[in-house]
């Protein structure tokens, strides 16, 4: 065989090795607080806060942003969360609400800074949240659309798309073999801070990005059911 | 997001490894080669430019998208309340930034704009777009216009220079797979400062790794010499860029990792060769020499430096909170908002000393405490023990000294009555604390926080603890 006979052969092995995976996703790690379990605390509104997830494309040549793609996506997952809340029976305003004014908009980024520093651990450490280990402190009420809340609801995510490239050495030698994303959705009392439920959607195979609602809204709503009723 | 638990997926599938890894690496290096002929001629990067390029640059899609990338995140700045919005400190930093700007028009696909990011890490970068942004840490740490021309005009060669293309193309032909949420995980793994950097981070790794390590050693040399001659050029003293490195080297927290405008020895590095560069130049006939003007330039910068403060003890940076208050009360001790920012900075220091003491500096124990737990469990098992006790009772002193010289200036300043009511609420005088939440929401009845405030004097006539106190 000859030299370019050779490469092309490896070539289409390579293409047909990266080629689509089903996607599959799921959730883990949900955790309510004992004062949500024990139904001392009752979640009836919820309030969603922009979610904050980045894509990033992987490939051969290393990562690249898709901001584009990343804000597209977090706008849907938020609806995804949203439409898995009402229909667990919770109140929650349509649409994130837009911080008017640069007062506002510091506000709301603070209390986004504030998830941030908590969630180091929170992510590491979910099933904490059973034991109340975690709080936002009583600054999540500084955010005024909060203080008018019941709870306040938290997205973070991060997920990597790779290329067919990528996903080929991947399945021929080390690395990741599909696309996947990681997304924890918490939820916060907006009165003392305490981290009421978490949980974290795991999807792999891609999918995340053109069949966002398809893919989260299953397993959220299966996290969701943990939440006693608030009837 | 700075989780690493976040970053953990990618890096948990890609740390899965089959067996027969070394009979495969071979046939894919071969593979490699033949899918990516650019990865095999990595050895020729690209060849480095002058800082303004005499050729023009051309463009390539891997290029342009960049371009877009950049475009994008400036949007996103501005959308996640990142940029600071004051009229009047973003015509000063735009003014010094057009002072030292190259004379002719600007280069292909570059639109200057100087900003200021709400971020308390002493830092500053540029995007390729021709977005050059100074965090609010770096503008507090700063004494002068000088100084603040010195970093613009480093950034702005990077800019025109082209370096973060240059950049992004010397990473992809040397296919190094930089992961971008393991980059700022490692850069930022135990806190949520340097949101900013993030933001980069996703745009372009490239432009993350640069900013945080710095540029190609001699891109980073080529933005200095830059830097020097339009400081001349423009009639600054261009010795004050060496004093913004030496005030980088000064250290408020324990940092776990280094970033490029704070690592030691590069810094001394390019104190010794800017000043060096300094001396020998001279300013060209004709020139006007501009005197560095601390004044004025902290007349202009006064409200985002205070800004700064409060944006430090957000990101629980505690102890530069109160070094940058305590330059503000040292440069004009008349204003009641200024000894307000100390009194706050003093009281959020809990059981810290305002300094890192010499016995923790470097230690192991206090940088796996910071990793392991929340910042309310961090103070929680700092007040525990007999030395953070101590240092509590010595801030809550000095904070309310303060507040109580804050009102003395100006009786108006609401916001001393609420950190006074938060303060004896925490030392447990409760008549004292109940009485200051009152009046603070006496006088400002449309405070945004008033929900929180009503409240925590609910709490307070209660005799209950606070929130946080009570989650320990």
């Amino acid at each position: 065989m000859s030299f370019t006979a050779r490469a092309l052969s490896l070539l289409a092995a390579l293409m047909l090795a990266a080629g689509p995976v089903a996607a599959a996703s799921r959730s883990s790690g949900t955790q309510i607080h004992p004062k949500v379990k024990s139904k001392e605390k009752t979640i009836r509104q919820v309030l969603l806060l922009p979610a904050q997830v980045e894509i990033q494309r992987s490939g051969m040549k290393g990562g690249e942003g898709m901001l584009k793609e990343s804000e597209d996506v977090s706008l849907k997952i938020l609806d995804a969360v949203g439409k898995a809340l009402k229909d667990r029976g919770f109140q929650v305003a349509d649409k994130p609400p837009a911080a008017a004014g640069d007062e506002a908009q510091y506000s709301l980024a603070s209390l986004q800074k504030r998830y941030d520093a908590v969630a180091v651990q929170l992510h590491k450490r979910m099933k904490d949240v059973s034991k109340g280990r975690f709080t936002l402190g009583d600054e999540v009420a500084n955010y005024g659309p909060a203080a008018a809340t019941d709870s306040v609801l938290f997205v973070r995510g991060q997920g990597t798309q790779l290329t067919g490239g990528k996903k080929a050495f991947g399945i021929l030698v080390a690395g990741a073999k599909a696309s996947t994303m990681r997304c924890y959705v918490t939820l916060v009392d907006s009165k003392s801070g305490e981290v009421l439920f978490t949980t974290m959607v795991f999807v792999t195979g891609g999918g995340f990005i053109d069949r966002t609602e398809e893919v989260f809204r299953k397993p959220l709503a299966k996290a969701l059911q943990k939440i006693p009723a608030a009837t | 997001m700075t989780g690493r638990g976040a970053g953990g997926g990618p890096s948990k599938i890609s740390s899965r490894r089959g067996g027969g890894i070394v009979r495969t690496v071979g046939i894919l290096v071969a593979a490699a080669a033949l899918l990516f002929p650019a990865a095999a001629q990595q050895s020729s990067g690209p060849k480095l430019p002058s800082s303004e390029l005499k050729e023009p640059f051309v463009f390539s899609k891997v290029d342009t998208d960049l371009l877009t990338q950049a475009d994008l995140l400036d949007q996103r700045f501005g959308k996640d309340g990142l940029v600071y919005r004051d009229a009047a400190v973003e015509a000063y930093v735009d003014r010094v930034g057009q002072s030292i700007l190259p004379s002719a028009t600007p280069p292909e696909r570059i639109n200057w704009r100087f900003r200021v990011l709400r971020d308390p890490l002493a830092n500053a970068f540029a995007l390729p777009n021709g977005s050059i942004y100074v965090n609010s840490g770096l503008l507090a740490l700063m004494d002068n216009d000088s100084q603040l021309a010195g970093v613009l005009a480093h950034e702005i060669t990077h800019v025109t220079g082209r370096h973060g293309y240059l950049s992004n193309r010397s990473r992809r032909k040397k296919a190094v797979a930089i992961h971008v949420f393991q980059a700022v995980a490692s850069f930022a793994p135990d806190t949520a400062w340097g949101i900013s950097l993030l933001a980069v981070g996703i745009v372009a790794p490239a432009i993350l790794v640069c900013t945080i390590n710095g540029y190609d050693r001699e891109l980073e040399r080529q933005a200095d010499g830059y830097a020097v001659d339009k400081l001349i050029a423009g009639g600054y003293d261009a010795g004050e860029l060496a004093s913004v490195f030496r005030l980088l080297q000064k250290k408020f927290e324990i940092e776990t990792t280094k970033i490029y405008y704070n690592d030691h020895p590069k810094l001394e590095e390019r104190v010794s060769f800017v000043s060096n560069l300094a001396r020998g130049k001279a300013p060209p006939e004709g020139s006007k020499p501009r005197v560095a003007n601390t004044e004025q330039y902290f007349a202009e910068t006064e409200k985002v430096l205070r800004h700064n403060v409060q944006l430090a003890t957000e990101s629980g940076r505690h102890r530069t909170a109160v070094a940058m208050a305590q330059r503000l009360v040292d440069r004009n001790p008349k204003s009641s908002d200024n000894l307000l920012a100390l009194a706050d900075g003093y009281r959020s220091l809990g059981p810290r000393t305002p300094e890192v003491p010499e016995d923790e500096k470097g230690r192991k124990e206090v940088q796996k405490l910071k990793k392991k737990t929340t910042p309310a469990e961090e103070e929680a098992a700092l007040a525990a023990k007999p030395t953070g006790q101590a240092a509590e009772k010595a801030n809550q002193k000095k904070a309310e000294e303060l507040y109580a010289r804050a009102l003395e200036l100006d009786a108006s300043n609401a916001r001393a009555y609420r950190g006074q009511g938060f303060l004896w609420e925490k030392m447990q005088e409760t008549t004292k604390a109940a009485e200051a939440f009152r009046k603070y929401l006496e006088m400002t009845p449309e405070a945004p926080d008033r929900v929180r405030i009503e409240r925590r004097l609910a709490a307070v006539e209660k005799g209950l603890r606070p929130p946080v106190e009570r989650a320990r």
